[in-house]
This record gives C-alpha cells, structure tokens and sequence, in this order.
C-alpha cells in the first residue's frame, strides 16, 4: 500500500516528461519515413527546383504536427476519480474522457530500447466495445505505472465483488486484494526459455511463411525502385531478367534455394530477438509474459478473459516435441494471430500446465469425437482445383503455349491435400468444451468454453443445403472457431446446446 | 443411422429449445421500398460515366459495353432484391435474438441477450424517409458478430430494444 502513496492518482497529472523524447523519436521516424524518397529522387536529378519546394512543404508540415504534439503532451492529463479513469487531452478541440474500470479489460506495459534506457514503460489500457477510448501513455515511471493498475484492477475487483453475490467469489476477491498488496510473492514462474529452447523455437518456425513475407517486401522494393526509374537499376534488373532467360529453371531453383537459406536465417533472427529471455508466469488472476531482447513486451492475460486457447505444431516442432500456445483474450479490437498472447517453445508438461488452468483435467474428459463430411473434398477440388487450372490452362492455350497443361496438374495435387485436410479434421464435444483439431502439414488444436460463446452462426451454401450439411462458426470476444461441413442436423443440435449452455450458465464469460 | 451429437448425453440436446423450429417473423413489408431506393441511387450513380464518357476521346463502344453492363445489373438487382427480402427474418426467444438471411448462401446467426454489450435503433435517411428503423446489436470483441436488423417499424424496433435491456438486467440480476 505504501507504493500507491507516492502516487497521488486522483489528482490529474501528465505523462513522464521523459515522453517528450518519445514524441521526438516519433517525429523523426515520422518525418524520415516521410522524406527520404522525396531526398533520394532529389539527390538522384539534380536541379528539380519544385521537388524541393515539395520537401520544403512537407517539412513544415512535419514541424507543425512536432509543436503540435508537444503541446498536446501539456494539454495531455489522467487522473482516477471514483470508479474512472478521467483523461483530458487536445490542443485545438478539448476532449475529456471517462473510462469506467468495468469497461477496461487488461492494463499492458511494454518497454522498447529508449525505454529501457529512460527505464520508463508504456502504458496501454485495453478496453471492450469501442475502440476510440483506448487509451495509451507513452512514458510513465514503472512504479507509478505499476500503481496505477494496481489502483484500478484493486477497484475492478471491488465492483466485481458488488456485483456477484456468490461467497466463494467474494473470499476469492479479499485474497485477490492480498496478493496485489503482497505484489509479486505468490507470481509463480511456469517456465522461462533458455537459449537451447530459443535455438529450437527458431528453428522450428513456420519458414515457408517467412519466405513469402520476404518475397512480398521484395516486390515493394522492386515497385519502390521501379518509382524512381533509375537507369543503373533498370539495366542491373535486365541484366537479371536475361539471366533467368538464359539459366531459366536453374536461375529459379538456386533463387528459391537462396529464399529458403534467407528465410530460416530470418526466422531465427527473429524469434531471437521477440522471444528472447522469456519469461511466463502465473499470477493469482492469469498468466504474464516478458520476453523480447530490444524491445522488452510485458503482457498479462486474465483467466477470465482468455476466450480461446490454441496450440499449434509441424513437423520441426514435433521433432522437438515443442508447441506454440496462443491465448486469446477479449479485447477492444478484431482478435487476430498477431494480436494473441504467443507463447512458443512449451513442451507437453507446460502446455498441460497452461491448459489445466483455464480447463482442468477432469473437465477434458468424455469428449465424444467427431469428423466431417468428406464432400467438402469434391467442393476443395471445384473451387481450388478445377475452376482455377481450368481458367489458367484455357488461357495458356488460346495463347498457343502448350505447358498451360501442365496447370492441370493442380487438380490431383488440390485433391490430396484436401482429403488429408478432411481425413485429419477432428472435432470433440463434452459437456462444457469444444476442441477442434485441424491442419494439413502442420496440427492446430482449439479449445474453447461452450458457455463464453456470444454468437452462432450457422451457414449452408446451396451445394450443402442439397446435401443437409452446413458449417458452423462460433463466435467469443476474442475471435471465433468453424466447423465447416457437419450435417445440418449437428449444427442444429451444437447451436441449441451452445446458446443453452451460454444462457444458462451463470459465470462471467469475460 | 445417424450418430448422436453426444455419446454420453449430459442434457437431452433434442429436448433443448430448438432454433430450426422457430417461426421468423418477417421484415416490414416498406423495408422492400427501402432496398429499391437504395439501389436506385446507386444505380444512377452508376450511370453518371455514360453522361460523360461521350464527351472524352473514349469509343462510343466503351460507352456501349457500360450501359450493357448497366442494365444486367439493373435485372439481377430486380430479380434478386425481393428474393434476398423473403429470406430475411428475426426471432427473439426468452434469452436469445436470431436472425436469418442470405438468398444463395443462407446464414442463421443467434445471439444470446446474456453476451449483448449493447443495442441501438438508428434511423438513416432512407429508414426516416419511408418511416422505418434498425436494430444493432454490439458484442464484445470487434464487429465481427455485431448484429444488424433493418426494416423495423421504429415502435417495434424500440420495443424489442427495451426487452432485450430489460432481459440484460434481469440476467445480471439473477
């Protein structure tokens, strides 16, 4: 309680002044990322008088949103009052806003280099429903910032306990209050990744993606380039092109191996550097995850508000017996792969440990299991296969190019991955979970409560109301699980029990 | 035989209040109105390249191939706009709101008043023009299940609006 005395957060007061440098950073970022094309086709023609009249512009554009994004540090103030968190910010138009504790669903911090340095965090308060009163500091000490989440999740609880009458939850509530006082004594560490365990979850990554990201800023930068239309660069790409005439498949083979040897360097570098030092633990009310060698991200993620947990493994992974856990939780914005918590590198006695909390053992048993029907194969074949290589040979031909027949050979290729697709789609249901397995080369486990599904959907296309099937897509407050071609019957039943379970159950969902 | 959904059957699924079984209550019979006009003002503005496509260099068969396109258009939307407008109704049980929709691919979505944040009935232009309303409904997480119903009577829509708040309060209550 002492460390909450410090801060006097009910009287209204500014950010760190430390985050004037970031204001500075941003602007340069900005303002570089801005500029430098405009510099570099001036460097390149000489004596373009109106392009540099157009740099001149730009920067006292970039100026004015500098001053202007310092005063709105001055004008930018929070406070907590009653049950709210009160901000009062703009320079031109006054804004006040009042974010109810109820309405705040988590309270991130996150630290880059600058911040480790100024030994500051950012500070971002997540909230549910609209997006416009997300709320985020640049830069606060990390005891204030500290102060003020324990401050609002103490009172979250309290209102919470107000509401919900059963006593169990009210004791649960007076330890919870203990354990904010206590800190971080009871946080007990699940695992903290080594550099071993690094080396695997790097070399286990998804490549093939990483391949294509590079693949995709190349042709940026080859766009990019192309904008300038600088000669040395046009004749080095012809002199490529005539290369790859020349050497045709060789050229593209050594290219694709060269992809290959880039993406894996890549991949590792990357997860080196976003998962460094890794750290999960499990706090009273969730879980907490730091990792990250540069830019040190610490993110907590309630139990109750956690809607999905998904597992993912491939090959590599399997070789090492690793998995990557995602937990996604309910959140203001669309939920997606990259805004879940991502924590890889959990072998089978993590991830058990990591389920257990949300899904206790006991209550992943009796699963009945179910597949589906096999005729989403023929429809893969239609729409992936046949449609597509038929358009494309059709092409080819009438273009008088005979290897357009080889597109045909698509068709086989759609058809075997699909049937592994349909033949390894599992589905299971108990009484209050739903898993599904899925994956063609890879494996993705799902699980999710039946009881913290907010809306069903249930879809028929014309070929799957001939044939009484339908799929399924249930929805949480932090993405949705489908289940594509079940008969229309099931889909019937799993809406009916879905919506009785989600409208009888009495637990907050988030 | 078909297999049962559970093995080992916690509740009696087939017992459980059924979705399928429900009636839909259909959408305002003004709401069609709505859908022409709605489509009438895209159309002309559709139509405004064919009024200056002749005075550009482009050939007149430019302008040809645009009006063609124009009234192809213009039947599929005839032929489509009071089929789709049949498929579309609203069912509100006890504890849930579900609404179908959907002429080629059909979709039926349930929301449970429990997990509603909150709903709205807003009028546009054209709804305060042909007397109408919608109703939407906001769930947690981004707007991928919020859900909208159009073609309400504004009675209706406030009445429906007030017993979803009411059964919100009622569950929070209980």
């Amino acid at each position: 309680m002492t460390a909450m005395n410090d801060f006097s957060l009910d009287s209204p007061q500014r950010q760190s002044p430390l985050a004037i440098a970031f204001i500075l950073l941003r602007f340069l970022r900005q303002a570089v990322r801005r500029l430098w094309p405009l510099v570099l086709i001036i460097m390149f023609r000489k004596g373009d008088s109106y392009l540099a009249w157009f740099l001149g512009a730009l920067l006292v554009i970039s100026v004015i949103q500098l001053v202007l994004s310092l005063i709105s540090y001055f004008n930018y103030y929070f406070h907590v009052k009653g049950n709210e968190l009160l901000i009062s910010k703009g320079v031109l138009r006054k804004t006040h806003l009042n974010i109810p504790f109820d309405r705040i669903q988590t309270i991130n911090f996150s630290q880059n280099l600058l911040h480790q340095i100024l030994n500051v965090v950012s500070v971002e308060v997540d909230t549910a429903g609209s997006s416009k009163s997300e709320l985020s500091i640049d830069a606060l000490s990390r005891p204030h910032a500290e102060a003020l989440r324990n401050h609002i999740l103490r009172k979250k609880a309290d209102m919470e306990a107000d509401q919900t009458l059963p006593v169990v939850s009210q004791l649960d509530h007076l330890e919870s209050i203990v354990s904010i006082k206590q800190d971080r004594a009871t946080d007990k560490l699940v695992f903290s990744m080594g550099p071993v365990d690094l080396m695997k979850v790097g070399i286990s990554q998804n490549h093939i993606q990483t391949a294509l990201v590079i693949v995709g800023s190349l042709f940026g930068l080859v766009q990019f380039f192309d904008d300038i239309r600088e000669d040395a660069f046009t004749y080095v790409a012809e002199g490529i092109v005539n290369f790859q005439m020349l050497y045709g498949w060789i050229a593209f083979l050594g290219g694709f191996l060269i992809l290959m040897v880039a993406a894996f360097f890549v991949s590792l570098f990357r997860s080196a550097l976003r998962y460094f030092n890794l750290h999960l633990w499990q706090t009273e009310k969730g879980f907490k995850i730091i990792a990250g060698l540069f830019n040190r991200k610490e993110q907590s993620a309630a139990h109750q508000k956690i809607q999905i947990i998904r597992w993912v493994t491939g090959p590599l992974k399997q070789l090492f017996g690793l998995f990557t856990v995602n937990l996604y939780q309910a959140s203001s914005q669309e939920v997606n792969a990259k805004r879940a918590i991502s924590i890889p590198g959990c072998y089978a006695p993590q991830l058990e440990e990591i389920l257990s909390t949300n899904f206790p053992p006991e209550s992943r048993q009796n699963y009945t299991e179910h597949t589906i029907s096999p005729r989403i194969i023929s429809r893969h074949v239609l729409y992936l296969g046949i449609i597509p290589a038929g358009v494309a040979t059709g092409i080819q031909l009438a273009m008088g190019d005979w290897t357009g027949l080889l597109f045909l050979l698509l068709i086989p290729a759609v058809w075997l991955l699909s049937r592994r697709y349909q033949s390894r789609w599992r589905w299971w249901i108990n009484e209050g979970n739903l898993m599904t397995r899925s994956g063609i080369i890879g494996t993705t486990f799902t699980l999710v409560h039946q009881y913290k599904a907010q809306a069903v959907k249930v879809k028929q296309s014309p070929y799957q109301r001939r044939h009484s099937l339908a799929s399924v897509d249930i929805y949480t407050a932090a993405g949705h699980v489908s289940i594509p071609y079940i008969s229309l019957s099931f889909a019937h039943q799993l809406r009916d029990y879905l919506l009785y379970k989600a409208e009888s159950d009495p637990r907050a969902w988030m | 035989m078909q297999p049962n959904l559970f093995e080992n059957t916690p509740v009696e699924v087939e017992n459980l209040p059924q979705v399928s079984t429900l009636t839909g209550q259909p959408l305002s019979p003004t709401y069609l109105k709505i859908e022409y006009a709605g489509s009438l003002i895209f159309m002309i503005f559709l139509l405004i390249p064919a009024f200056i496509l002749p005075f550009t260099d482009a050939p007149s068969v430019i302008t040809g191939i645009w009006l063609g396109v124009w009234v192809l258009l213009l039947l599929t939307q005839l032929l489509i706009i009071p089929r789709a407008f049949r498929k579309k109704s609203y069912s509100i049980r006890e504890k849930d709101i579900t609404y179908r929709s959907g002429l080629i691919w059909q979709q039926v979505v349930s929301i449970p008043f429990q997990r509603i944040q909150h709903c709205e009935v807003n009028r546009g232009p054209l709804d305060q023009f042909f007397g109408l309303a919608s109703l939407k409904v906001y769930t947690a997480g981004g707007g991928s299940t919020d859900l909208e119903i159009p073609g309400l009577e504004p009675e209706r829509a406030n009445q429906i609006k007030d017993f979803i708040l009411n059964q919100m309060i009622n569950d929070r209550d209980e």
